[in-house]
Parts: C-alpha cells; sequence; structure tokens
C-alpha cells in the first residue's frame, strides 16, 4: 500500500500541475514569476483568451487559432514540445575512459573517437514543434504562404491603375516610423525599454499588416521576439476595420470621401501574365534580399495567370496554403513561453504595433490626399488607408467608409489595387530591413 | 541621464550639483542614434518608393501599349448576339406531361449529329396495341432483319 501512495505521490510531484504553481529562483518578484510556473499559467489563461478571440470574435482564426494553442502546448510545463534537439560531444570522465577498457562501460549513449579521445555523442530528441519550426527559423514558411497568397491574388485592379502602387508604397512609412519610434524609446536610459535596431524592425514590420512577411523577418533578425509580434501583428490585422476608420475620416474631407472614381480599365490575359515576370525582375533585382518573398509572390500569382498549371494552382492556394498555416501558426505560437512572453516590453510592441498600423494607415490616406489634388479630384484619397497589405480587409474598409458618404459609390475595386500593391511594398521594405541589419 | 540636487542653504548644507558626465555624452549619442534612425527611415521609404515607381512606369507603358480603348469597345460590340425571330412554340397535347416532352427533345438533341440542330415541333401520343417499351423491345430486336 506504501509502495502504491508512493508511486503516486511520485507521479503527481513530477508532473506538470505541481510545476504551475511555482516561481523562479533569481530575479525581482515579477521576473520570478515570469520565469516560474506560475508565469506558464498567466500565459495558459492568456492562450485561451486568444482561442476565444479566435472562434467566438472570429479575429483572423485562420492564424490566431494555431497560434493560441501553439502558445498553450509550450506553456504546459514539462511538455517538451518545444524543446531543442541535443547533438553534442561529451568528453568521457577518466573513470568512464577505464571502464572503457574494460569493457564494463554501461554505453547510454554511443562513443565516438577523434584523435585519440573519446567523446560520448550525446542525442537526444527535441520536441515536436521544435521540429516544426525549423520551417519558420530557415525562413521556410513565410515564402510558401505568399506562394498560396500570390495564387489567390487578382492583381487586375493594380495593373488598370498603376498609379495604386504609389499608394502602396506610402503606406509602408508605418513600418519605418515604428522603427523609429522603437529606437528612440531606448533613449529614455531604462534597459527595459530599449530595443537593438534588429529588434526595432522587426517590430516595425508589424505596420506591414502582413503576417507572413512579420514571421519571416523576426524569425530572422529578432526571433525572440517572433511570439508577442505575430500575436500583435495578427491582432491588428483583425481589427482594421476598428483602428483604420477614425483616422480615415480625421485625414480627409466630406468632399473628398464622396469622390466617384472612374471605373477600371479591362486587363488583358497579357499583361496578368506579364506583370508577375516583371515585377520579380525589377524588385529582385534592385532588392536581392526581398527574393524569396516577392520570388514565391509572383510565383503563384504566375500559376494562377498561367491557366496552364491547374493541378499546382489549386494546391498551392489550397493543400499546402493550409499546410503551411498550421505548421507557421502553431510554431510561432509555441515560441510565446512565460520567459519570453511576460516582460514589459511585450506591452510596448503591442502599442507600438498599433501605431505602426495608424501610421501606415495615415500615409496611404494622405499621399491618396496629394493625389487627390493633383488629378483635380479624381482620385478618392480614402483608396490610400488600403495601401496597408491586410489583403481584402483594408479594401473593404475603405468600400465601407467610401459608402458612408455615398451610398453608390464603390469603391472596392479602386481599393484592391493599393491593397495588393502593399503586400509587394512590405516585401520590399522587409527586404530594405534585411538588408540593413541582417 | 539622472542628476541629483542638494541645494546649499544659508544654514550651511551643502550644494552639490552634480550633472554626471555620461549625461553630456549620452546626449551626443542620443542625437547619434536618433540620426541614424532617421537615415534608415529616408533610406526605407526611398527604396520603397524607387521600387514601386519603377513599377507603376513599366506597367503604366505596359497599359498604354496593350489597350486601346477602340480595341475593346469593337470586341463589346462585335460580342452582341444577333437577335433574331423567335421560333413558334412547339405544339403538343395536353395529356403528354412537360418532363416527358422535355425528355423526349432531350432525346433527339443527343441522337442529332454534330453540327446539326433538330428542333422539336410537335409531340403526339400514338396509340397503339402494345406498350411502348415491348414495342421499342420488338424493333431492337428485329432490327438485323
Amino acid at each position: 500500500m506504501d509502495a502504491i501512495l508512493k508511486a503516486i505521490s511520485d507521479i503527481w510531484n513530477e508532473s506538470g500541475y505541481m510545476k504551475l504553481f511555482t516561481l523562479g529562483s533569481e530575479g525581482s518578484i515579477l521576473e520570478r514569476i515570469a520565469t516560474g510556473g506560475a508565469g506558464n499559467l498567466i500565459m495558459i489563461v492568456i492562450a485561451c483568451v486568444l482561442i476565444y478571440l479566435a472562434i467566438k470574435k472570429e479575429f483572423e482564426p485562420l492564424l490566431l487559432l494555431p497560434i493560441a494553442f501553439g502558445m498553450l502546448l509550450v506553456n504546459l510545463p514539462l511538455g517538451g514540445v518545444m524543446n531543442q534537439q541535443i547533438n553534442s560531444l561529451v568528453p568521457l570522465t577518466g573513470e568512464e575512459l577505464v571502464q572503457l577498457r574494460q569493457g564494463i562501460l554501461a554505453q547510454s549513449y554511443p562513443i565516438l573517437e577523434i584523435n585519440g579521445s573519446y567523446y560520448w555523442q550525446r542525442f537526444e530528441t527535441g520536441g515536436l514543434l521544435w521540429y516544426l519550426y525549423q520551417g519558420v527559423k530557415y525562413g521556410i514558411y513565410p515564402p510558401l504562404i505568399f506562394l498560396g497568397i500570390g495564387a489567390m491574388t487578382d492583381f487586375g485592379p493594380l495593373i488598370a491603375n498603376p498609379k495604386s502602387f504609389l499608394l502602396g508604397a506610402a503606406a509602408q512609412f508605418g513600418i519605418f516610423a515604428t522603427f523609429f519610434g522603437a529606437v528612440a524609446l531606448g533613449l529614455t536610459g531604462n534597459p527595459s525599454l530599449a530595443f537593438t535596431e534588429q529588434q526595432a524592425a522587426s517590430i516595425g514590420i508589424i505596420g506591414g499588416a502582413d503576417g507572413p512577411t512579420a514571421i519571416w523577418l523576426t524569425s530572422k533578425l529578432a526571433p525572440e521576439l517572433l511570439g508577442p509580434i505575430a500575436v500583435a501583428a495578427y491582432s491588428y490585422m483583425a481589427l482594421v476595420p476598428i483602428i483604420q476608420p477614425p483616422i480615415m475620416r480625421l485625414l480627409t474631407t466630406k468632399k473628398e470621401r464622396s469622390v466617384v472614381m472612374e471605373q477600371l480599365r479591362p486587363v488583358s490575359k497579357t499583361e496578368k501574365i506579364l506583370f508577375p515576370i516583371f515585377v520579380t525582375i525589377i524588385v529582385v533585382l534592385l532588392l536581392p534580399s526581398a527574393a524569396p518573398l516577392v520570388g514565391m509572390l509572383m510565383l503563384g500569382n504566375l500559376f494562377r495567370e498561367s491557366g496552364v498549371v491547374d493541378r499546382i494552382f489549386r494546391t498551392a492556394q489550397n493543400e499546402l496554403m493550409n499546410i503551411v498555416t498550421i505548421f507557421i501558426g502553431i510554431t510561432v505560437g509555441a515560441t510565446a513561453n512565460a520567459a519570453t512572453f511576460l516582460q514589459p516590453r511585450t506591452l510596448l510592441i503591442i502599442v507600438l504595433g498599433l501605431l505602426a498600423f495608424a501610421f501606415g494607415t495615415a500615409g496611404g490616406v494622405l499621399l491618396g490626399k496629394l493625389m487627390y489634388y493633383l488629378t483635380g479630384g479624381k482620385v478618392n484619397p480614402l483608396i490610400g488607408s488600403a495601401g496597408v497589405s491586410a489583403v481584402p480587409m483594408a479594401a473593404r474598409v475603405s468600400q465601407k467608409v467610401g459608402q458612408q458618404e455615398n451610398p453608390d459609390n464603390f469603391l472596392l475595386m479602386h481599393a484592391m489595387g493599393p491593397n495588393v500593391a502593399g503586400v509587394i511594398g512590405s516585401a520590399v521594405a522587409a527586404g530594405v530591413l534585411l538588408t540593413l541589419f541582417g | 541621464m539622472f542628476f541629483c540636487l542638494n541645494f546649499l542653504n544659508r544654514d550651511g548644507r551643502r550644494m552639490n550639483i552634480a550633472l554626471i558626465a555620461a549625461v553630456a555624452a549620452g546626449s551626443a549619442g542620443g542625437s547619434n542614434v536618433l540620426g541614424s534612425a532617421a537615415q534608415v527611415v529616408v533610406i526605407g521609404m526611398v527604396v520603397v518608393f524607387l521600387s514601386l515607381i519603377a513599377l507603376t512606369a513599366v506597367f503604366w507603358v505596359f497599359g498604354r501599349a496593350a489597350y486601346r480603348k477602340s480595341d475593346y469597345v469593337a470586341d463589346e460590340e462585335a460580342a452582341e448576339p444577333d437577335f433574331q425571330p423567335m421560333a413558334p412554340p412547339m405544339e403538343y397535347q395536353e395529356d403528354i406531361s412537360d418532363e416527358i416532352v422535355a425528355v423526349i427533345a432531350a432525346a433527339v438533341a443527343a441522337m442529332a449529329p454534330d453540327g446539326v440542330k433538330y428542333a422539336v415541333r410537335k409531340v403526339r401520343r400514338v396509340r397503339g396495341e402494345r406498350p411502348v417499351w415491348a414495342a421499342a423491345g420488338i424493333a431492337e430486336n428485329t432490327r438485323p432483319f
């Protein structure tokens, strides 16, 4: 009976439940909470809140749900889903060498001899999500997502109105303005508010409103911030209909918002086929670091427009996209463990992310206003806000705000031009930041 | 950046205004940090705009070369259907259901050779001694003869 009770007690003591109610051993009380099991408990609650937002409120559920669940899994103590694979050489001790020569050494690992010295070839299998995370770490998943996005995107409105490229460029101001702000915070002298240039660039890319681009750049420049940046990026993308309209109304007049734009010209199949080829050549020659993202985006679009590769076109936008979405979501969420997420700078990242979106919207709308004046009132400035590349949510917001002024105004297709231009613009901006700080 | 102040009053407390030397150096360093951050902003926006201006120019030129409004108007006019007077409606007896007529018309259309269109004009019931299916079976079996 005692043995049974002891066994049950041992199982309980080594379970995750016991670890949940512990504190870390070093640092302030907040640091000890963050590094102990109590931090895991807080993260489990946060993960459950995000799951609720994804399912009940439908906040970008395709990504927020796996991100939230990955966050939940990694914060269950002792689960080991993100344990790193261990592959190391450990020298044998003197006693072990003697046993080895006597042939009585118990070999828990293979023994390797190098130049007369003997080493344990220690290998421990990593966790499931650690292996899947290698696709994020080596920048594989985000370009594959872009392949699917390119296959799903119609660049016709952009080709019909090439000026939309400029609006897509202007909306990337949010990225660089936030970078400046994040760097400036370091001058306060408070180390917990200071970000390196790489970290500031990763925070700034939230303003591109492009999840795969944000994950791709952050995994290269500041992988320690991947969890909070991904959560911030996808949460704000879902909040675009709330964040953008007040800024759009603040920066435009009723007359400007009521502008009805000319119908877009038809776009030929030839133009649609040549578009991805030209974009790839022009952009990648100028900015080689943008090759993975821009190249895969345009390849997916070429699959779509060529019309001769129906099988792989359908695979790119369906099965491949879904598989990679699952992997990228759950592994990015799994980087958000308590020790990295429960820091004062996480709140700062969330605030800076909001500013990035706001500045991006403002940049696009202001250039839209300039184009309104330069064209004699032919361009509705509202479509500038769609340069924030949350496709197609930002375009729908332009449509909705325009219709509130003029119910007969249909801005959706006009706004799709800057919207998809913003995808290219944010990839170019990420390439610039990677070139400068990578 | 911090400085501490202890005021000297006439009762003899020591006045000690200490500005850490690093404040001055920090201020200069801060300007450098902000300066290089501003440079990044300018470089970034310039490169993004240059790339997309290049794309704008290329596709504006391409659009001018590839799209002529007159071509699309001519295509739209050519695409307009050639309206012809409607044919008189098909006649069929009242005791024949619409579904039977539809099936017959579909069977006739399926039997038509390529490039030939048959139109069913009239459907009437043929009264016979044998059931229709039986008659069809006999016809099929006796066809070789």
